[in-house]
Order: structure tokens, then C-alpha cells, then sequence
């Protein structure tokens, strides 16, 4: 036996089991001689027939693999849903208890609390947590694949997986589980939307810049903020009227695009015309640091983005009423 | 045939053939051969495998009691012959049934179907 077949029975068996390596080491020699001299027969040199049946072999790391059968993936196609399914429970659960904790910790210890500073200080902790869940829960899956029998692994995934019955089919119930759990998370982000105009400097620490009025230009209330309270108005009954009925239809849907149109016109028509952020802000920061040109695009950029978004939602949505239909006047 | 399809067809045949490499290694390990001479004895039945994948496969049938091996140290060079177990023996009736009725099946299908 050469060196260079030396070599690589050696880095094949380097990865097997100790008590596999003699058997293997001898049973490789045997069969590279065999492959070898077939290819000394075909008129070959004694190095060229070497490193071809080697190089026919391939990488010693590979047949390694091969041998001990080892699976060449993370979490298998058994375990896969079980371990997304693990997932989907614990990161919501997580995240809720990472989150209040680091709230009431923030509270607790500092002695004037503050929504910018609270925010800078639990984000990391809460976004670590999250990390170290999807690691754990990963790293378990991946030991507890190569562990296991398969017996076992398979008595997992019947356990693990949620059970699916005909019943899943009623689509009407789902679809308004759907729609109202979308609206109600509607509903919440136009309380906080109604919040804006109200929020004062102080909450974010810039309070000495208009003593700790509210960010938006008060003299907006003469026309401006009314309206957009008439809009969050319009809006939220919408969102109401989609969990009143349980599900989304297209005249709903056709106003909320009307909606989205009149909305994205109004907020253009307002960056562009009026003075948005109280002036004592603006001639502070915008205006020193000569924001100001951009700052209006910024804004436009923001409000076509989500009114566009919103649209393709509505496009989707639209699409997919229309599919159901069909099918259930054409069956 | 384009690309896509050429290499849609290779999975699909990859997928067919892979179990049939061990129903083969049992069928011919009836009588007793090392590694080597049972690549060739496949390759002559018109069965090409290759060793990196045919010896492994050999030791986990082997591990799985369906096959046992011996080294034969009387020729120059010493070689590991696998034979068939008693289970080794039945399985390998079981499956070839199988192939069997796989192949009635795919016969019946192909009568069956409009060309």
C-alpha cells in the first residue's frame, strides 16, 4: 500500500467509530488494490491508477459520512412541523413575558421613567431572549434528532402535530378568526394613531425644546386635526363593521381603498401645505441641521409607501374572495 | 429536452432507484462475495453502483442482521465476503414480491392508459 492510499484510509476511518477502524481500514485497502488493478489493465501507470479509483472515492469526510450513516441535516422532515409548532407557541409566549418583565424592571429601578429611555433599554434584553429561545429550542431538536429512534421520532411527530379534521375546512369560521383578529389589531394601532397629536415632548426626552407641548403644531386644530380624527373615525368603524360581520367583503374592502386614496391625498396635502411639527421643534433641529428639504420627501415617501402596501393587501384580499366564490357557485 | 426538465428527470429517477440498490445487494449476496466483486456482478446485470455508496450500504445491511460477513484470508489478498442471514434470506423473498406486484402494477397502468 502506498502512502498516498495510507493517507486516505486514514482520513476516512479518522471519523469512524474506534472499533469500526481496523474492519473498514482493511476492507478500503482490499478494494482500492481491486480498483487499481482494473484500472493497471486498461493500460494505465501504477500513480495514475491510484489517484483515479481514489479520486473515484471522493472526499474521505463524505465516505465517512456514508458510513456512519450520519444525516446530513439539522432537524428532519418527522420532527420538522413539530419543531416549527414548538415555535410558533413559545416565541409569542417569550416575547410576552421578556417583554413585561423588562417593563416592570424598568419601572421598578429607574426613579423617572421615560417611554424613549424604557424602549433603549429593554429592545436588546427582549431581542436576546428571543435569540436565546430559538438556539435552545433548535439545538434541542438537532440532538434529540440524532438520539432518538425513530420509533420514538415517529411517535413525536404523530403527538406533536396538530391533529387535522374535515371540520378545518369550514372556511367561513376561519376566515373570520382572520378578519377579526386583523381588525382588532387595526383597531389598536388607530388608538395609538389617535395618540399622536397628544404626545408630549417629554415623553422622549426633548422636552426642553417647546417646553413639553405635544409634538404636533397646535394651530393644526383649527381644520387639520379635527379631520384626522373624522379619517381614524371612518377607519375604526370600518374595523368595527369587519368584526361585527366576521368577515372581510368586497364592498368592505372597496371602501377601505377608498379610504386608503383619501387618506394618502389628505396626509400629502397636509406635509405639503402646513407647518406639521410644532415650530418650536422645527426651527430647533430641522431647520439647524438644514433637514428641511428632505424631511418633505421623507414624509411622502412614508405615506405612499403604506397606502400602496395597504392596497396590495386589499388586492390580495380581493383575489382570494373572488376564488371562493367561483368555486362555491360553480360546485 | 431543456435543462429544467433534464434535471427534474434526474431526481425523479434518483427517487425511483434508491431502494433498489439494497433489494439488489440481497438478491445477489445468495451467494457469498466481497464488496468489489459484487460492484461488477451488479454492473454486468446492467446495474451500475458506485463503491462509495455500495460499501457503506453493505456494513448497514450487515449491522442490521441481514447480512453476515466474513474476512477469507486464504487468497493473497484478504476480502470481507457478505452472505445472506436467515432474515437477509427472507427479506429478500419479501421484497422482490414486492418488486413483483410494483411491476404488475406499472404493466397494468401502462395497458390501461390511451397512448
Amino acid at each position: 500500500m502506498t502512502a498516498l492510499t495510507r493517507r486516505y484510509i486514514d482520513q476516512v476511518v479518522a471519523h469512524l467509530p474506534e472499533g469500526q477502524r481496523e474492519d473498514i481500514s482493511r476492507e478500503l485497502a482490499a478494494l482500492i488494490s481491486d480498483m487499481q488493478e482494473e484500472r493497471l489493465a486498461t493500460g494505465a501507470g501504477e500513480a495514475a491508477a491510484e489517484r483515479d479509483a481514489l479520486e473515484e472515492l471522493g472526499d474521505p469526510a463524505r465516505l465517512a459520512a456514508r458510513y456512519r450513516n450520519a444525516p446530513n441535516y439539522l432537524i428532519g422532515p418527522e420532527l420538522y412541523p413539530v419543531y416549527v409548532r414548538s415555535l410558533q407557541w413559545l416565541m409569542p409566549m417569550v416575547l410576552g413575558i421578556a417583554l413585561i418583565v423588562n417593563i416592570v424592571v424598568y419601572f421598578t429601578t429607574e426613579a423617572e421613567a421615560n417611554i424613549g429611555a424604557m424602549i433603549g433599554q429593554i429592545v436588546g434584553p427582549v431581542i436576546s431572549a428571543l435569540f436565546w429561545l430559538l438556539g435552545s429550542v433548535t439545538l434541542f431538536f438537532w440532538v434529540f434528532e440524532r438520539v432518538a429512534q425513530p420509533r420514538d421520532k415517529a411517535a413525536v411527530a404523530r403527538d406533536g402535530a396538530r391533529r387535522w379534521s374535515v371540520d378545518d375546512l369550514e372556511i367561513e369560521v376561519a376566515h373570520a378568526r382572520e378578519a377579526r383578529s386583523e381588525a382588532i389589531v387595526g383597531l389598536v394601532m388607530l388608538v395609538l394613531l389617535a395618540l399622536v397629536p397628544l404626545i408630549p415632548t417629554t415623553f422622549f426626552y426633548v422636552g426642553h425644546l417647546n417646553d413639553g407641548g405635544p409634538f404636533v403644531n397646535q394651530d393644526l386644530w383649527t381644520f387639520w386635526l379635527p379631520a384626522y380624527y373624522v379619517l381614524l373615525g371612518v377607519e375604526a368603524m370600518l374595523g368595527i363593521w369587519t368584526i361585527v360581520r366576521g368577515r372581510t367583503t368586497r364592498p368592505r374592502l372597496a371602501a377601505r381603498v377608498a379610504l386608503d386614496v383619501v387618506a394618502g391625498v389628505f396626509f400629502t396635502v397636509l406635509v405639503l401645505t402646513q407647518q406639521v411639527i410644532d415650530p418650536a421643534i422645527d426651527s430647533g433641529i430641522l431647520q439647524a441641521s438644514r433637514a428641511m428639504d428632505w424631511v418633505d420627501v421623507l414624509y411622502l415617501v412614508v405615506i405612499w409607501g403604506v397606502v400602496l402596501w395597504d392596497l396590495y393587501v386589499c388586492v390580495k384580499y380581493w383575489r382570494t374572495l373572488g376564488m371562493s366564490e367561483r368555486l362555491v357557485t360553480s360546485g | 429536452m431543456n435543462e429544467e426538465l433534464a434535471s427534474t428527470l434526474a431526481t425523479h429517477r434518483q427517487e425511483l432507484r434508491r431502494g433498489t440498490l439494497v433489494v439488489a445487494c440481497l438478491l445477489a449476496c445468495r451467494t457469498p462475495r466481497y464488496g468489489y466483486a459484487l460492484l461488477e456482478y451488479l454492473a454486468s446485470a446492467g446495474l451500475d453502483a458506485e463503491a462509495n455508496t455500495l460499501y457503506p450500504l453493505l456494513r448497514r445491511l450487515e449491522g442490521q442482521g441481514l447480512l453476515k460477513a466474513e474476512w477469507n484470508t486464504e487468497e493473497p489478498r484478504p476480502r470481507k465476503y457478505y452472505s445472506l442471514t436467515e432474515n437477509g434470506a427472507e427479506m429478500a423473498g419479501e421484497l422482490r414480491d414486492e418488486w413483483t406486484r410494483l411491476t404488475a402494477s406499472m404493466a397494468t397502468l401502462w395497458k390501461e392508459s390511451p397512448r
